[in-house]
Parts: C-alpha cells; structure tokens; sequence
C-alpha cells in the first residue's frame, strides 16, 4: 500500500454514487480533486464535474486542493453525491442558491435565475395592454396546477414576500402605473400589508383564484379582456375571496379549504384593517352589469387594458353583488362551484399552533410577533422565519 | 467474549470508514492522518432524502478519547443544522437526547452514531424542521 504513493504512480480509487453507481478510478496521485472529478464525469456523463461532491474519510473533497491531502490510498473508496446545480456564473456548489434568501431585489431589477423575473417585469413595465406575463415563460396560464406549483415553491414565496416588503419596489410599481398613483396611498398600504403578501403566496388561495378563472372564463365577453399582471390577479382573486366568505369580516373555509382572506379577515394585527382598506381602495364609481367581472379573461377579450382602477370597481361591484346574493351565495354562484359557509372564526394563534411551536424551538420568543410573521407567510414556516429576520 | 482494545478497535473503523463500506451516507475518517491516538475524527453524513436535509452535507467532530468504545464518542456538527438533539449555538450532540449516545453500547460504532443521526434527521417530527441556510457553519 505504502509503495502506491510514489510521485509519478497512479492510484485506483472506487467512486461510489448514488444508486450503487460505483466507478473505478485511476487517477495520477499528484492530481487535484479538480482533476478528479473530471474524470469522474468522464467516466460518467451524470455527473458533471461542476455537480459532483466528493466525500472521502469524512470530509468533503474541495476542489483545489490536492487529492494527496487527505490521504487517498489504492482501493480507497470516495463516496459521490450529486449536488446542485451552481445558480449562477458566481455561485459556489455547495452554497444554497434558492434558499429563498431576501434582499435581491434592490428596486425591481431583473436577477438572474430569478423565476419570477418575467412577471416582475411585466408589472413594472406598466405596458399591460393585452399582455400576457405567462407567455414569457412557456406555460400555459389556463393550467391550474402551474400557478399552484409555482406558489407552492418556497423560493417564489419568498421572493414575493421579500419583493412586496420593499418600498422601493412598491413605490416603482405605483410610479409606472398612472391608476395606482391616482389611487392614493392606501394603494401602498394594501400592497404592505401582511394579508397581501400572504394571500399571494398562499397556495389554496391562489388555486382557487385559478378555479376561478376556469369558470368565469366563458362569461366575459366585452367585458376587461386580456390577461392582468399578477398583482392585479392578486386583487381579483382576492375580493373573489371576500365575496365567498360573506359579509361577516371574518376568515374562514372558502371552499373548505382554509382559505386565507386578506379582505375578509380581520385578525388583531391587521395592518390595514381588512375590508375597511378594501372599501377606501375602491375609489373609483362602480358601474355595469356582473357580466363585467372578469379579470380573469383569457387574453383576446375586446376590452381595453385591464388596470388596477378596473380591479377596483369589479371589487366594488362584486362587494355590491354580494349584497344583492346575501353574501356567500352570490359568488357561489358566480363561481360555479358551491359556497361553503363560513367557518368559526379560529384564531391565529390555534391555527398555526404546531408552527408557533416550531418557531419557539428555533429561539423566536417573541409569540405576538411570530403570530404576525406566520400571518404574512400564509403559515408557512420558512416564509415566517425570513419575515422574523427582516423585522 | 474478548474485548477489543481500543486502538485495534479504531483502525478497524478507520479502514472501514476509508474502503467505504456501508450504505454510502455517512463517511468518516480521521482528521489526521499522523494522530496516533485516533482520537479527532471527521465525519459527514449526507441528508436524508424526503426531509429538508435532502441534498445537504453535514460535516460533524467525532472525538473518541481514551475511554472510547466504552463510553460514547462526543460528537459536534460543524454545519449549522437545526435538530432537538444539536445544540442551537455549538452545534454539540446532547449525549442525553440522542438514544443511541445515551444507551451506549461497547460494539457500537462511529458509523452506528452517523447511521442513528441520520436517522434522527429523518424522523416525522424533525424532517420538516426548518434548518439555517445550507452551507453556514457554527
């Protein structure tokens, strides 16, 4: 064994991967663990060496280092484990790439590797007319389980949350966007607000926003047509919520589903008071017949751009509907599908119990505020946890 | 029957460690390689799939002192990992909540405590548990 470490020798190594993958390796004993991976992936194209972790003895074989260093001997064995990915031009295999780590966004700029970037780009573009924010990026926006997959990724929910926490970008948004300017500041004040951000990243909400979508699309005719950016399907979506939920002010099962209401609920901490804000936002006169809400129209539809003064009066209009229905019913109706009663009121804090009790395990003691953080993430505890750091 | 002595018992572990013989998950090996003592060791275990531990690797401490196979190696994780029985701040094993430490056997092994933390990152309750930014050490 001793006389295989001469200089100019070779030793044979076994790799040994994921599912009994298992290479023999010869590789010079001067080598780099570098070189070696290329030759790993050499003899396995699976492996790239650029996605190959090496183990060897317990630790992890860094790149340029010599595989000498640790002591790599004749028909030793090296455990292979593929990683992710590298992100980017800079990023480090190794390093968590999409950990849903906030602070990307400086004031709405494109980032690389950003799955949103297409979207935010059509919201900050402010050109909504007729355009389509999905069809940059090749789905078909009539696939329910897209939008619900994407949502369900905690590195977009992330990424919504830290976009929509930062004023910079809300201010972008509102400046690109005559309508949202002309709205007044509760405008800002929505977009801040906790049962906003997590509305948009709750995925049931927004799957039901999707279910929506199915059913109303037929009856749209000269009503808004085109498709509207996410934040305004945001809105839409979310006074569709509302009007499921009754008039009670409360947060309950749309659809038996748990549905979170940014609207509808009012819970202690609300910071802008559910349908309060909503009313005060809908500045704009409510008008037509109910045929007319439907932001969810596929694009082609004869109307003009759908805008964010639109979204509000088909809010008002619904809200008006709702009355006319006798609350849950009207959208039940509208919707297509039956409308649940709403359910008891459940406090927050025995909704999100199990995750509280992550959280207060993770060293957050703070019980109010991990309520609030839970509330802004939808209940989702990494979102929590990036909402803790932030504040 | 014979008790092993300690030093025999190590380089057993060690050769074992070094030809790869197990499941491919965990990997230890000495930290140095002229420690005559074997006492500071390295280990890695590689994350659970189906948990938030997929994908990940785990560095950890193993010291085996003089009273190694008798009494359990302590054990530190060197990668921030957020487990009931790791200590939030030195990344130190709790000797007391891993059962495996705790109910020491002398034929226990260093890849045994691996395999068991492994298995401990993949249990119902902590699969799911959120875990620091991969790649962040204590």
């Amino acid at each position: 064994m001793s006389d295989a470490a001469a200089p100019s020798g070779t030793l044979s190594i076994n790799v040994k991967g994921p599912q009994d993958v298992k290479l023999p390796i010869t590789v010079p004993t001067g080598a780099t663990v570098a070189e070696l991976k290329a030759l790993v992936a050499e003899a396995n194209p699976d492996f790239p060496a650029d996605q190959q972790r090496l183990i060897f003895s317990g630790r992890v074989l860094k790149d340029e280092e010599l595989c000498s260093k640790y002591n790599l001997k004749d028909g030793h064995t090296i455990h292979l484990v593929k990683g992710a990915r590298p992100a980017g031009p800079s990023g480090v295999p190794g390093t968590s790439a999409a950990a849903g780590v906030p602070s990307s966004f400086g004031a709405g700029q494109q980032v690389m590797g950003n799955p949103l970037a297409p979207l935010m780009n059509a919201q900050n573009a402010g050109a909504l007319a007729g355009f389509n924010p999905f069809a940059e990026m090749g789905v078909n926006p009539n696939d329910p389980n897209y939008m619900q997959n994407m949502m369900r990724d905690p590195a977009v929910q992330g990424q919504i949350n830290s976009l929509l926490s930062d004023p910079a970008v809300i201010d972008q948004l509102i400046a690109t966007n005559p309508e949202l300017a002309a709205a007044g500041p509760q405008v800002r004040q929505l977009m801040q607000s906790e049962q906003f951000r997590s509305f948009l990243t709750n995925p049931e909400a927004m799957q039901q926003a999707m279910g929506m979508m199915g059913g109303m699309g037929g009856a749209g005719g000269g009503g808004g047509g085109g498709f509207p950016p996410p934040g305004a399907f945001g809105w839409g979506s979310g006074a569709g919520a509302a009007g499921a939920q009754g008039q009670q002010g409360q947060q309950g099962q749309g659809q038996g589903q748990g549905l979170f209401n940014p609207w509808g609920s009012t819970p202690p901490s609300a910071a802008t008071g559910g349908d309060g804000a909503a009313g005060a936002g809908a500045t704009p006169p409510a008008a037509g017949a109910p045929g007319a809400f439907n932001p969810f129209a596929p694009a082609g539809g004869a109307g003009g751009a759908p805008n964010f003064q639109q979204m509000m009066q088909q809010m008002q209009q619904l809200q008006q509907l709702q009355q006319m229905f006798g609350g849950a019913g009207g959208l039940g109706g509208l919707d297509g599908a039956p409308a649940t009663p709403s359910g008891p009121v459940v406090p927050p804090e025995e909704r999100y119990a199990t995750q509280l009790e992550q959280l207060a395990g993770m060293g957050f003691h703070d019980a109010a505020k991990n309520v609030r953080a839970l509330l802004a993430s939808g209940g989702n505890v990494e979102g929590a946890v990036g909402w803790l750091f932030e504040n | 029957m014979a008790k092993v002595p300690r030093s025999f018992r190590l380089l057993e572990e060690l050769e074992k460690g070094e030809k790869g013989i197990g499941d491919g998950t965990c990997s230890y090996g000495l930290a140095d390689g002229d420690d005559i003592l074997m006492e500071k060791w390295n280990g890695t275990i590689i994350g659970p799939g189906h948990s938030v531990h997929e994908n990940r690797i785990y560095s950890l401490n193993i010291v085996c002192d003089a009273s190694y196979p008798d009494q359990p190696p302590s054990i530190t994780f060197l990668t921030r990992i957020n487990l009931p029985c790791v200590h939030p701040t030195t990344g130190k094993v709790d000797p007391s909540k891993l059962p495996v430490l705790s109910a020491w056997k002398h034929n226990y092994t260093l890849e045994t405590v691996l395999v068991e933390l492994r298995r401990d990152m993949a249990t119902p309750t902590n699969r799911k548990l959120p875990q620091p930014v991969e790649g962040t050490n204590f």
